[in-house]
């Protein structure tokens, strides 16, 4: 082996990655007989002893810092799909219009017998279903703005701003209607 | 990569993404080191991580073989580090109370004062030779010394031919050899 082939390999066996034996024994022959060479390998391996014991001051001097201060990666539960929560809301509400609209149709048409249900039950009834029913929304809309925010960390910034805001609105006229609702409830089973 | 990783990264693909955050524990202290010394600033290392974390994610459909994630999140990791050199927004910082602290910390009771403070200033000795490479250089040494990474990984990452790593690396750490004997002599 001649000097330039040897420094060719060189890294490749301060590393040990030398896949054959074959070579790395010809280059420490090299070594035996090229007092140059022989020099120059062990200034490198001193070289990486030094290095070595920087790069484990590097590791743990990182894993201390993120230990003190946690990095706020994002680590995703689920991912999250845009409209996921409208749907199961439309239906629920397109629910609850086809109830009331089918108690009002049957008592019109005498299916339901007179006497069984009082038009104030009737109220009662539907404001309960309409109460839960809302509930119901107001949570998924909740779920929905939680799922947004992580959603928002990895998509961009600005649409899903605007329908967060879009989400935090609709979730105050929830809100909003779901007490006046609520306070209805009580007014009729007083 | 071990087998737990392997696994992780196999159950993320499939889209488990509880599985990813496990990886992200997994790999965020590794990542953040080498992104840190690469950057030379831990705030912007910081959020280099962040953002390399987020884009593994939703590049993780890309990802055609588990065994390679360990370059594919460093060649990730390269690009955004790149990217940040190239908006200009690190300012290399240097924390050398710090440097005492974690090496006290890690060898209290086992050495005297004396040796701490050698291990010291050899840790500075070599950290300020390491800043004086050329970019290319340091790049292939902090993967090599910090990260672990062999060599024909490296070149993948880098996507230059495994005779420019070798070559790096070999300049580099002749380079490391006489600047760090500048630094002793001056001490």
């Amino acid at each position: 082996m001649k000097c330039d082939e040897a420094r060719d390999i060189l890294p490749e066996v301060l590393y040990a990655e030398v896949e054959d034996p074959e070579v790395t024994y010809r280059f420490f022959r090299h070594l035996w007989e090229c007092p140059a060479c022989e020099r120059e390998f062990e200034e490198l391996v001193a070289v990486r002893r030094r290095l070595g014991e920087w790069a484990e001051y590097e590791r743990s001097s990182a894993q201390q810092q993120l230990e003190r201060r946690p990095l706020r990666v994002f680590a995703p539960r689920r991912r999250p799909r845009i409209g996921s929560w409208l749907v199961p809301v439309l239906q629920t509400a397109a629910a609850v219009v086809v109830a009331f609209a089918l108690m009002l149709a049957a008592q019109q048409a005498g299916w339901i017998a007179a006497g069984t249900q009082s038009p104030e039950e009737l109220q009662a009834a539907v404001q309960h279903t309409v109460v839960a029913s809302q509930e119901e929304q107001l949570r998924m809309i909740g779920q929905a703005l939680l799922d947004l925010k992580e959603e928002m960390l990895l998509r961009d910034r600005a649409v899903m701003e605007q329908v967060y805001g879009d989400l935090v609105l609709l979730e105050q006229r929830y809100r909003t209607v779901l007490e006046q609702n609520r306070q209805m409830q009580r007014l009729t089973s007083q | 990569m071990d087998t737990i990783d392997r696994d992780l990264v196999g159950r993320a693909m499939a889209g488990d993404t509880e599985c990813f955050g496990r990886l992200v524990e997994r790999w965020q202290a590794r990542i953040y080191a080498f992104v840190r010394r690469y950057l030379g600033d831990s705030e912007e290392a910081r959020d280099v991580t962040q953002n390399t974390f987020t884009k593994a994610f939703l590049r993780l459909a890309q990802l055609q073989d588990p065994d390679r994630f360990n370059s594919w999140l460093h060649m990730i990791a390269v690009n955004e580090c790149r990217m940040r050199q190239r908006w200009g927004r690190v300012r290399p910082e240097t924390s050398w109370e710090e440097t005492g602290t974690v090496l006290e910390s890690r060898m209290e009771e086992r050495v005297t004062p004396l040796r701490a403070l050698e291990a010291k200033e050899r840790l500075r000795c070599c950290e300020l030779a390491f800043r004086r490479l050329p970019p290319e250089q340091q790049e292939v040494i902090l993967m090599k010394e910090l990260q672990g990474l062999r060599l024909h990984e490296i070149a993948a990452i880098l996507d230059v031919p495994l005779s420019t790593v070798k070559s790096r690396l070999y300049a580099g750490l002749k380079s490391l050899r006489r600047l760090m004997g500048e630094y002793s002599d001056e001490m």
